[in-house]
């Protein structure tokens, strides 16, 4: 890892766990095991998977069909009707997707929209996984809009921790509607996130 | 919200005596400031950013109509459905017919003053559609029946106690005091709600003008569910909330956060662009943008008042306010509080309806220090006091013992008279020439002027020499 990335892999981790949230760096070979390790201790119940180009490299799919047959759930559409699709969505307890970006300053994850269609996936379930290459963390948001991978043309979301509320004499408590529990797999494999 | 401005002074001693809700306001309103000044501490650039986000905001209001034009085109290049609002009433009828071709029933909704401004939601009730606030601070207040008392935390007023029992009354779950607990509940109430939704309404923080998309800035996710789960997606965005370009949106952004609640980043931003008809992607069928005009113009004509166009609407104002932090967000009696909602108020509603806001102000500046676009707040404040001094509004009585003021301060014989007179009169008029000095005791004028203490000085050196 060169020196730069290092300092920038260094303020994310310090920014997520700041917010609650947790970080690990890893090989992408010692990935595989990282999940399977993660998912066994949580002992999550019902999973559900994002699908795409970087997932699917990583083979993502493989690894929870292997290890986790009875907890996957698979969300192919066709076939599917809607409602079935939101239920199993609203009823899992743990959801796995990528990030295209990293943003070091303030621990966000960037998701452009036209690489995630399953954007409830990172919303409805208590327990997020978010995936992404090291070479996807830039330092600042006003980096991103120098990224040529940003489309004029693009819905995006940011995520930056646990969803939270201090509604309550400003009390701060995790989890309101979206995810209450939050960690990142930053892997230093070669391709970018989405496509 | 029916206003309550023209009740504000009768009010005050009302909210002055309610213990509760000026320790929660003032705790709460110094924790905000504790963090933002942490936040704001990490940017030497900071007043740059200020003065930068200043003149883009100064640039698009002074160039309104050209700017609306230019995002409604954007918008509709990517499907969504614009539509410019004059006021209130075409704004909500536009909606419910909306509602009425599609057959909405339940409409889920997250935090928005503007939809509170325009009455929206006791709109859409009246004519039989369910409203459910998802925010939770905005949900224990739709419980409670209550109007929002701060722009970023409406229900910051009540105690964890008064929350647990209006959770236990309109709930009916066992009574807990816990954060933790509470929030739990309302998760649960309103998940149900969010997925069986027909219509998710959402407010916006900023337009992009460039690509016509809308930015909304929050930390629980449901102005995601809202935005994301219903077939149909409503975005109410003020005319004055647009922004030039997409590489804009990080400063405002960063003065937004950090401003509001000390946060670097919001836990969730969600920048909107179109809809999505295919039901392989998620979200909204149809996205309609409502463009809210409702008296936004009128400031336009006003070369100090069009500033207060560029609030980004943080709150900090409110939160660094002394009075504010004493009477609370209720006793402005509108949705719009603070030292923002002094001076806006008056213009929508009227000068005559909320003469008294611009007075309830020390001028202390701290709002103007604080304001991340630097909206001259407590300059304005002062200017709609001469408006609504101007327009003879205030009490005849004051504007007459002004105009002896300065018919006596013009003669140095007169003014020493009436200071003399002033000195015998003082114990027996103190009570009725102000309210100001129920609470307080105005200092004794002494015996001895400063001019006759002189003279004796004078003389004293003179006899020296």
């Amino acid at each position: 890892m060169e020196k730069n990335s290092e300092k920038l892999i260094e303020r994310f981790k310090k920014e997520i766990e700041y917010l609650s949230g947790n970080c690990q760096v890893m090989t992408t070979e010692t990935l595989s095991d990282q999940i399977v390790n993660y998912i066994t201790e949580k002992k999550f119940k019902s999973i559900v998977a994002e699908e795409n180009g970087f997932l699917d490299e990583l083979n993502l799919n493989g690894i929870l069909r292997s290890h986790f047959t009875s907890q996957l759930l698979e969300l192919r559409r066709s076939g599917f009707d809607e409602t079935a699709y939101r239920s199993k969505l609203a009823d899992a307890d743990f959801a796995i997707a990528s990030a295209d970006f990293l943003i070091a300053e303030t621990g966000t994850l960037v998701f452009l929209g036209k690489n995630h269609l399953n954007q409830l996936l990172t919303l409805l379930p208590p327990s997020l996984l978010v995936i992404a290459g090291l070479d996807s963390m830039i330092s600042d948001l006003e980096q991103l809009y120098h990224q040529t991978d940003i489309e004029e043309q693009s819905s995006m979301t940011f995520i930056t921790g646990p969803s939270r509320t201090a509604d309550i004499e400003k009390i701060l408590v995790l989890g309101v509607h979206g995810p209450k529990e939050l960690t990142v797999f930053v892997t230093d494999s070669c391709s970018k996130g989405g496509s | 919200m029916k206003p309550k401005t023209s009740e504000f002074k009768k009010e005050l001693p009302k909210h002055l005596a309610n213990q509760t809700m000026r320790q929660n306001t003032e705790r709460a309103s110094h924790l905000s400031l504790a963090k933002r000044n942490e936040r704001v501490a990490e940017i030497p650039e900071w007043e740059s950013l200020r003065e930068q986000a200043h003149e883009i905001k100064k640039e698009v209001i002074n160039n309104l109509e050209h700017y609306l034009d230019e995002f409604e085109k954007k918008a509709q290049e990517n499907g969504v459905t614009v539509f410019r609002a004059r006021d209130a009433a075409e704004a909500n009828k536009f909606v419910h017919e909306i509602a009425i071709e599609n057959k909405v029933k339940l409409i889920v909704k997250s935090k928005s003053m503007i939809t509170e401004e325009l009455g929206f939601n006791q709109y859409m009730i009246d004519r039989g559609l369910e409203v459910v606030e998802t925010d939770l601070g905005e949900f224990i207040i739709q419980l409670a029946d209550e109007p929002p008392s701060h722009l970023t935390a409406p229900a910051i007023h009540k105690s964890r106690i008064e929350i647990a029992k209006l959770f236990q009354e309109k709930l009916k779950i066992p009574y807990s005091e816990d954060p933790q607990v509470l929030t739990r509940a309302a998760r649960k109430v309103l998940r149900k709600k969010f997925l069986n939704a027909d219509m998710g309404v959402t407010g916006a923080n900023f337009g992009i003008v460039e690509n016509g998309s809308i930015a909304i800035v929050e930390n629980e996710g449901n102005v995601r569910m809202c935005s994301t789960l219903p077939k149909i997606h409503v975005a109410f965005i003020g005319i004055e909330r647009l922004i030039p370009k997409s590489g804009d949106l990080p400063l405002f952004i960063k003065l937004l956060t950090r401003s509001a609640t000390g946060q670097k980043l919001t836990s969730f931003v969600s920048i909107i662009q179109k809809p999505f008809p295919s039901k392989l992607i998620d979200g909204p069928e149809k996205v309609y943008f409502i463009l809210v005009d409702n008296k936004r113009s009128d400031f336009l004509e006003d070369r100090y008042l069009k500033q207060a166009l560029y609030c980004i609407r943080c709150g900090a104002c409110y939160n660094t306010c002394p009075v504010y932090q004493n009477i609370g967000g209720h006793a402005y009696g509108w949705v719009y509080q603070g030292p923002i909602g002094a001076i806006i108020s008056p213009q929508f509603l009227g000068l005559e309806k909320a003469r008294d806001l611009p007075f309830a102000s020390s001028l202390c500046g701290s709002c103007t220090f604080i304001c991340p676009v630097k909206i001259p707040l407590h300059h304005l404040l002062l200017y709609q006091r001469r408006r609504i001094v101007d327009g003879n509004l205030t009490a005849r009585h004051e504007k007459k013992i002004a105009q002896g003021f300065v018919f006596a301060a013009n003669s140095w014989r007169l003014f020493t008279y009436m200071g003399r007179m002033g000195r015998v009169l003082q114990k027996l008029l103190s009570k009725y020439i102000s309210p100001w000095s129920k609470s307080r005791e105005a200092p004794v004028i002494q015996r001895r002027f400063f001019r006759d203490w002189w003279k004796t000085k004078e003389t004293e050196s003179h006899g020296k020499k």
